[in-house]
């Protein structure tokens, strides 16, 4: 995952992705560097921000190169690109909002999220325990 | 007159206000489960979830019997959530007194509660077992689909499809929705998507969009953390219904905030740290006062300028400055809550508390260092002995089991002795293993403490060190 991109392996698509045509922006966020294709995954935040950068192959693709790549503005935040939707099975919780919302503002990408609940720590804790509890 | 079932009733609150409703000419609003007094001389909307039971109800309303008559006299619209199956269409078709009235039917395919504007939920909570334990079919997963192809409906969004291999709930929901999406998209030609065939009546286009399918089970560490940025803390720490919060004002009134998109200080905060937060606050109710009329009240009252504001100098202000009151209000308020998650905090001992999360989940300790299993262990069982109450307990058990991806027989006998956790909460501990998580590893080899990226590491740690910084300042 040291290329910046989601890696195909643990991450396949349904349908056959476009294939990038012009090769990693070269504006990459110091901080996309160094992910490993770890099981863990360390926080859906890892993977959020992979996939910011590898739309921007799309982006930069497809687009003919116009606003590219989206520079951080100073007021409202202008979105370049596909919309990337996030979707969490299970329950997310609020700092991973958070930093979605940063890597919107840093990537200008637009980034939709979803789950099928949002959770506090103790939402989960209760969770975790009724899950238990079906098991017996 | 509208009339919503209880879960369009969620759906549409999230969305729009009372008044919002008003303004469009709709005088009344009734729950469709309560028995309704009739109006024929009404129009009524009806926005429904297709299911057989609000179907029936609704054709209930206009069926006469000797002791009813349809509810409703002139025209009748019915809008669904979702997806109306075909038998249930059949016996909307069989009502006459309905069919008489019936001027329109749309599927409207918003079945989301939005609660941000880039956030939604489908409040599936009750099903968080049924995606792990993996027995027979999943009903919830078809409803997740059926939901995210609405979703993408509305947002005109037609996307790729990427989910997680190695998540078993990840690989079906990927095909369930990928066969609903191609089936929405078969029966409603007329809908463009970004990224299509260009059609008329099409807003400006983007590329093609991406679905990413992520599973809870690959990182059930992130939700236990305590995190200390506002929104975060709020959810955490205070007591929350939804999005309201109960907030007690300067003259040791009680009132309701709501904590949403339409306040914009919430908006602008929210993601800060609690620090920043309160700095924040101070220096703008401190503006509002060094302008020329609070300067006049401050000398007046013989404060002197500088420093935090205490409350009691923001309540006299409130009162002398009736033209700024919205404004210093909102953000006394928030003033309140954010002095509510600090209190908390050091009730708590979270810096503490922190500071071992922080250190289990990166395995370095504050100054860089890769301490000793044993020693954390240590401090684990010291820290858990302090806590206060079994589920904070409970807490730091499972993060120190994921964050150590197992703990050693002798560790977890020794955390759950010390936490005095009860049958059910050690169940609940190894509830973890049905998400794929062990509880118990025993294999001494590279034993490190975190097997987080170092890139998590970087975030985990910076939150921390935030921390400290508040803790001193405040």
């Amino acid at each position: 995952m040291s290329n910046d991109e989601l890696s195909m392996e643990d991450y396949p698509s349904v349908t056959p992705m476009p294939t990038p045509s012009a090769s990693q922006a070269g504006r990459s966020n110091s901080s996309n560097n160094a992910r490993s294709s770890r099981k863990a995954s360390g926080a859906a935040a890892s993977a959020r921000k992979t996939v910011g950068a590898s739309s921007k192959w799309a982006a930069n693709s497809a687009s003919s190169g116009g606003s590219g790549g989206g520079k951080r503005s100073g007021g409202p935040v202008n979105f370049t690109g596909a919309r990337n939707m996030v979707f969490m099975i299970g329950g997310m919780c609020y700092p991973e909002m958070r930093v979605a919302r940063e890597v919107m503002e840093s990537e200008s990408r637009e980034i939709i999220l979803g789950s099928t609940a949002f959770l506090s720590a103790n939402d989960f804790i209760e969770d975790l325990g009724k899950l238990a509890d079906q098991k017996r | 007159m509208l009339i919503v079932d209880e879960h369009a009733m969620h759906v549409i609150s999230t969305a729009v206000g009372m008044y919002d409703i008003m303004e469009r000419k709709v005088t009344l609003v009734e729950s469709l489960e309560k028995k309704r007094a009739p109006f024929p001389d009404m129009g009524a909307i009806y926005v429904l979830e297709p299911t057989a039971q609000s179907v029936r109800t609704l054709i209930a309303d206009f069926t006469t019997t000797p002791t009813t008559k349809p509810l409703y006299g002139k025209a009748v619209f019915l809008y669904f959530l979702g997806r109306l199956p075909d038998n249930l269409l059949e016996e909307i078709k069989g009502c006459k007194e309905l069919l008489k009235r019936l001027k329109s039917l749309v599927e409207i395919n918003i079945d989301f509660l939005v609660i941000e504007e880039r956030a939604f939920t489908f409040d599936l909570r009750y099903a968080f077992s049924s995606f792990y334990l993996r027995q027979g079919s999943a009903p919830a997963e078809l409803v997740i689909a059926q939901k995210l192809v609405t979703v993408c409906g509305t947002l005109n969004e037609y996307p790729h499809i990427r989910y997680k291999s190695e998540s078993g709930v990840c690989n079906s929901l990927a095909s369930l929705f990928k066969l609903k999406m191609d089936e929405f998209v078969a029966q409603n030609p007329s809908w463009w998507y970004h990224g299509g065939p260009q059609k008329k009546d099409q807003a400006a286009m983007k590329e093609r969009g991406t679905l990413l399918l992520l599973d809870r089970a690959d990182d059930p560490l992130s939700p236990l953390m305590h995190d200390f940025t506002y929104q975060a803390m709020v959810h955490d720490l205070l007591q929350m219904e939804g999005d309201k919060i109960t907030v007690q004002n300067d003259a040791g009134k009680e009132t309701d905030v709501l904590l949403d998109e339409k306040d914009a200080v919430w908006v602008e905060l929210r993601g800060k740290h609690i620090a920043a937060v309160i700095e924040t606050l101070s220096n703008r109710i401190r503006e509002i006062m060094n302008s020329s009329t609070g300067s006049a009240l401050a000398t007046k009252s013989g404060n002197s300028e500088g420093g935090n504001l205490s409350l009691s100098q923001m309540a006299a202000a409130l009162k002398a400055l009736p033209e700024y009151q919205e404004v210093l209000s909102k953000l006394s308020q928030h003033m309140h809550l954010s002095h509510q998650c600090m209190d908390s905090f050091t009730a708590q001992s979270l810096l503490e508390l922190a500071e071992l999360e922080q250190t289990l989940a990166t395995g370095k300790d504050e100054d860089g260092r890769s301490p000793k299993l044993n020693d954390v262990m240590d401090r684990t069982e010291k820290l858990i002995v302090k806590m206060k109450t079994v589920p904070d307990k409970l807490r730091l058990v499972l993060i120190a089991t994921i964050a150590c991806n197992g703990l050693r027989s002798q560790d977890k006998r020794r955390l759950i002795a010390a936490a005095d956790l009860s049958g059910r909460d050690v169940r609940t501990l190894e509830a973890l293993e049905i998400l794929g998580q062990s509880t118990v590893n025993d294999n001494d080899k590279n034993r490190t403490i975190a097997g987080l990226p170092g890139y998590v590491r970087l975030f985990v740690r910076s939150s921390t060190f935030e921390a400290k910084c508040s803790s001193r300042a405040i």
